[in-house]
């Protein structure tokens, strides 16, 4: 299987600014995800762990990010609290993707300031249509 | 003095303990070699597995989530993997199912089963090697349809983890009856096996469920009474409340316990009417569950029956019942406070101090803590 | 006369061989099936399950200021779902409690403590501001039994799990080991998974990253001797019925089965041994049906020592640790009353645990004697060593075809040479160290320096199971 990491071009109309960021531990699912969001025209990175994700968020701008509670390094909830108390990063909004099904773990995303919580198995057409809404209108292509 | 040599001699000599080693050292020899040989042979065999994943990886696996779109793709497509062996198939195709849900998972489990896979994971459910039938239920998890819901019924007279299994597959695809078939055969001897049911429950959709509810009072197992309880008051929370009257009144005390703990999600009139009968049950199990629930429905008007609770004989009903009133805000810290100062039971005064100092702890850390 | 001696060896020989040679069945049989009965499906749904019970890790603390926070970090990032650990501080000399307050923002709270075993005084419990599934306890000096002990009485969960404070916990270890519980019907009070050294590890953040052989030969030696015990010994003892002892550094417990026995004895060495023996002991006089199994699954990484003085000191008293539980459960040996434990597990570990050392160190002697006056059979010589070797080699490769089939730590070519190097060159220097280690315990057992009464400081000087 190949290593999903790395960056996803975005597909037609490429002007677009908006950027993802995806951080899953489980391959089959980067992959998965990685074809879905290879059709959006925003720019999309993929992740593996925890720590490559706040390499990242700091390195640059994203919109979204999309990640999972259980992730190596730092957990996905790390990451959500990282996030919300910096600055500089607040205004990146968090997709919980997990396989984590208990309540309290949706509660607490929601309390901690997650935008969404999904859960998986999931459906990646449905990913991205989440995704796309908690994308900042002024971000779509022209 | 038999400095001679010989081993041989010994063997002749009839020395059988001398015998018997030699044997021993030839047999570990020959064991040894096998073992060697094993080893190198499953070696051989995992990299040669590797090198066809890797040539599936390269040739066909890119164009599979596109191909699933159209119908002449797929066919093309599934002919390219058909020239691969079947374990490559299913290393490919397995991950991708269990990964998703919704329409594309629909689809995946179709390509699955036009290449034949599905029908052979029926025909081993069956086989008479256990091994073969947990590997065959692991699968059809998540790849059974209706028309196998026979098949797992008849899969729940079987081995613990087939069952667990076959339950839960079963959550998915069965009709209401069916699950209740097997809900009837389920033995639960222990609190902590409870998960299948659970699973099971958890997988059917709400139109299901309330049918399987209206079976709720002739399900024979006390347990599964309880687990349903459960369940109902999350999923469909007003069918719950019909069958809770019935269930605190219940001779069993499982059953009474699950309607004490059901009552904690519930705001209604009646099933407060509830949880203040269950709260003085003479079960101590069922009064610590009432004395959670209490805690959990957040009614100032419960604080008086709470400090009652907080000096019960049960160590685990004070403890809900002091963890219950920190819950109720202001009203519940100045019940907890006038426990710490003038209760005469020396355990209440304790659970109350300790709940108070919790309380301030939380206050503080109300920013800090994930 | 020389010649029935030398048959006595042999036959001693022999009689370890043959059970050697059934382990060999034994435990590729378990370990066969415990690798077709597994279903990583269900993790996800144990994981999410709101009836997955939850777990306390129980981690005593002596003196541990250099791995304290990795541990506890890493017992924090178990992948289970509802966790608490609670640390308990043995009156460590060092900045072990300094360290945990600064790192984990601990802050004094009062908990009620179920009392229901006793134990030294608790000085104060503190809860952390960064993770509130974590307790400190900082209680006064009273040895490593009853650091776990008061961790018992604040264990509020239906599962303890005793781990040594300078283990790291495998991510699903845990996870796999409560399965077993949830999915095996056979009212299962104890399960324990293998236990492999982190020496050679790489270890980042708490969590075990890769693994290899370690660099040091008596490390490596060690690492051989732990697989093998695991995959080996005890997946057989599984098959046989029960395994006698769980090993201490880790181990999952039904916490009301442990609490109601009596918690663990403060007055012996082996206080882990000795907890598992009398849980046998216990359910098998009640007649209630029940099971203490280990599972091959690696489930912790532990330090093992470095250094041979320290070695030999940990099996000095593990040794001494054995004999305290086998005596003080001595109306076992042999008695049908206690079914497969009684007949095969005790007696087995009696004759070859316990006793072991003592005819191997007679053999020498024997051969020893042999040689200075002359009358030594070169035979026997030949045969006692050949058989030796070939056995341990043999039993070390099957172990390695083991791992392949079920836990796959030691993969890689170089891996493996260097294991079964390990294994055959163990012979020739590491197991008489650890032999006359054994002897020194045996001897200091028997002499009378019982630790009945007299509390030795329990270091943790590096070498914790």
């Amino acid at each position: 299987m190949r290593a999903v990491l790395g960056t996803v071009p975005g597909g037609a109309g490429s002007g677009s600014s908006a950027a993802v960021l995806i951080a899953q531990g489980d391959s089959t699912s980067r992959e998965i995800l990685e074809h879905y969001f290879g059709l959006m025209p925003w720019k999309t990175v993929i992740v593996s762990n925890g720590d490559e994700a706040h390499q990242h968020l700091r390195a640059e701008r994203f919109d979204v990010a999309v990640l999972d509670v259980n992730l190596s390094h730092r957990s996905g909830f790390d990451l959500l609290r990282e996030i919300r108390d910096d600055e500089d990063l607040s205004h990146t909004r968090v997709m919980l993707l997990t396989e984590d099904g208990r309540e309290r773990t949706e509660l607490k995303a929601f309390e901690m300031g997650a935008a969404d919580f999904a859960r998986r198995p999931f459906a990646p057409a449905v990913v991205v249509a989440r995704v796309k809404r908690l994308i900042p209108q002024n971000e779509s292509p022209r | 003095m038999d400095a001679s040599g010989g081993i041989f001699e010994s063997l002749e000599t009839g020395t059988g303990v001398y015998g018997t080693v030699l044997i021993f050292v030839m047999a570990e020899g020959v064991l040894i070699a096998l073992c060697a040989c094993w080893l190198v042979f499953t070696a051989l065999a995992a990299s040669r597995a590797l090198r066809l994943d890797d040539a599936f990886a390269r040739k066909v696996a890119p164009g599979f989530l596109d191909a699933l779109a159209d119908e002449d793709a797929l066919a093309s497509w599934l002919r390219e993997a058909r020239r691969f062996p079947e374990a490559v198939q299913r290393r490919f195709l397995e991950p991708r199912i269990r990964a998703t849900s919704g329409d594309l998972n629909v689809r995946i489990v179709d390509a699955y089963t036009r290449l034949g896979l599905r029908s052979k994971d029926v025909l081993q459910a069956e086989s008479r090697s256990w091994r073969k039938r947990i590997r065959a239920m692991r699968r059809l998890v998540f790849v059974a349809g209706p028309q196998h819901a026979e098949l797992l019924i008849r899969r729940s007279d079987d081995l613990h983890a087939v069952r667990v299994l076959a339950a839960i597959a079963l959550g998915r695809v069965g009709t209401a009856r069916q699950v209740f078939e097997v809900l009837r055969r389920l033995e639960l001897p222990r609190r902590l096996m409870e998960q299948p049911v659970h699973a099971m429950l958890e997988a059917m959709d709400e139109e299901r469920l309330v049918k399987l509810m209206d079976l709720w009072s002739v399900t024979p197992s006390a347990t599964v009474r309880r687990i349903l309880l459960e369940v109902a008051v999350r999923r469909v929370p007003w069918l719950c409340e019909r069958y809770l009257p019935l269930a605190a009144g219940s001779f069993s005390t499982e059953v009474r316990i699950g309607a004490a703990r059901s009552c904690g999600m519930l705001a209604s009139a009646s099933s407060r009417r509830v949880v203040l009968r269950l709260a003085i049950d003479e079960e101590p199990q069922v009064r610590a569950q009432a004395a959670r629930s209490l805690g959990l429905r957040g009614d100032y008007g419960s604080a008086e029956a709470l400090a009652g609770l907080a000096e019960d004989r049960d160590f685990w009903v004070r403890q809900n019942a002091a963890a219950a009133l920190r819950a109720l805000g202001d009203t519940g810290r100045r019940t907890l406070e006038t426990l710490r100062d003038s209760s005469q039971d020396d355990f209440a005064r304790d659970a109350a101090r300790q709940e108070l100092e919790r309380h301030n702890l939380r206050v503080d850390v109300g920013e800090a803590a994930s | 006369m020389i010649e029935s001696i030398d048959i006595f060896f042999l036959s001693y020989l022999l009689a370890m061989n043959g059970v050697q040679l059934s382990f060999l069945v034994l435990s590729a049989w378990e370990v066969g099936r415990r690798r077709a009965a597994q279903t990583p499906e269900l993790d996800a749904s144990t994981f999410s399950a709101e009836t997955t019970p939850p777990v306390t890790i129980i981690s005593p603390a002596h003196n541990e200021e250099a791995t304290i926070v990795e541990s506890v970090r890493g017992n924090l990032r178990v992948e289970y779902p509802q966790l608490q650990v609670i640390v308990v501080n043995d009156d460590s000399s060092d900045r072990t409690l300094e360290l945990l307050k600064e790192r984990f923002d601990l802050r004094p709270i009062n908990v009620v403590v179920h009392k229901r075993l006793e134990t030294s005084r608790i000085r104060s419990i503190m809860e952390s501001r960064v993770d509130p599934r974590l307790l400190v306890v900082d209680k006064e000096h009273g040895g490593k039994a009853d650091s776990l002990n008061v961790g018992l009485n604040l264990c509020r969960t239906p599962l303890v799990c005793c781990v040594d404070s300078d283990s790291i916990l495998a991510r699903r270890g845990l996870l796999h080991l409560v399965e077993l519980l949830l999915h095996d019907d056979g009212n299962t009070l104890a399960v324990g998974g293998t236990i492999r050294l982190g020496n050679g590890c790489l270890v980042e953040d708490g969590e075990v990253k890769r693994c290899s052989l370690p660099k040091g030969w008596l490390a490596r030696f060690q690492a051989v001797e732990y697989l093998r015990a695991f995959l080996f010994a005890r997946m057989g003892f599984n098959r046989l019925g029960s395994n006698l002892i769980l090993s201490g550094a880790f181990g999952l417990f039904v916490r009301d089965a442990v609490v109601e026995a009596g918690g663990y004895r403060t007055d012996t060495v082996g206080e882990d041994m000795e907890l598992t023996v009398r849980l046998h002991s216990r359910m098998r006089a009640r007649g209630v049906p029940y099971r203490i199994q280990q599972i091959p699954e690696t489930v912790c990484f532990t330090e093992a020592p470095e250094s041979a003085a320290v070695l030999g000191r940990q099996r000095d008293r593990w040794q001494r640790g054995l004999f305290e539980s086998l005596w003080a459960h001595r109306f076992m040996m042999l008695n049908p009353r206690y079914g497969a434990i009684g007949m095969v597990g005790f007696p087995f570990y009696v004759v070859f645990e316990l006793l072991g050392p003592v005819i191997e160190l007679a053999g020498y002697a024997w051969f020893a004697a042999t040689m200075i006056l002359g009358v030594a059979d070169p035979k026997f010589a030949l045969l006692f060593t050949i058989v030796a070797v070939v056995w341990q080699f043999l039993i070390s490769l099957e172990t390695l075809a083991l791992d392949q089939m079920y836990t796959n730590v030691y993969l890689s070519p170089k891996d493996r040479a260097f294991f079964l190097l390990a294994a055959f060159l163990e012979t020739f220097g590491y197991r008489q160290l650890t032999l006359a280690a054994r002897i020194r315990g045996m001897v200091r057992q028997i002499g009378g320096e019982k630790g009945w009464g007299r509390m030795e400081r329990k270091g943790f000087e590096g070498g914790l199971r």
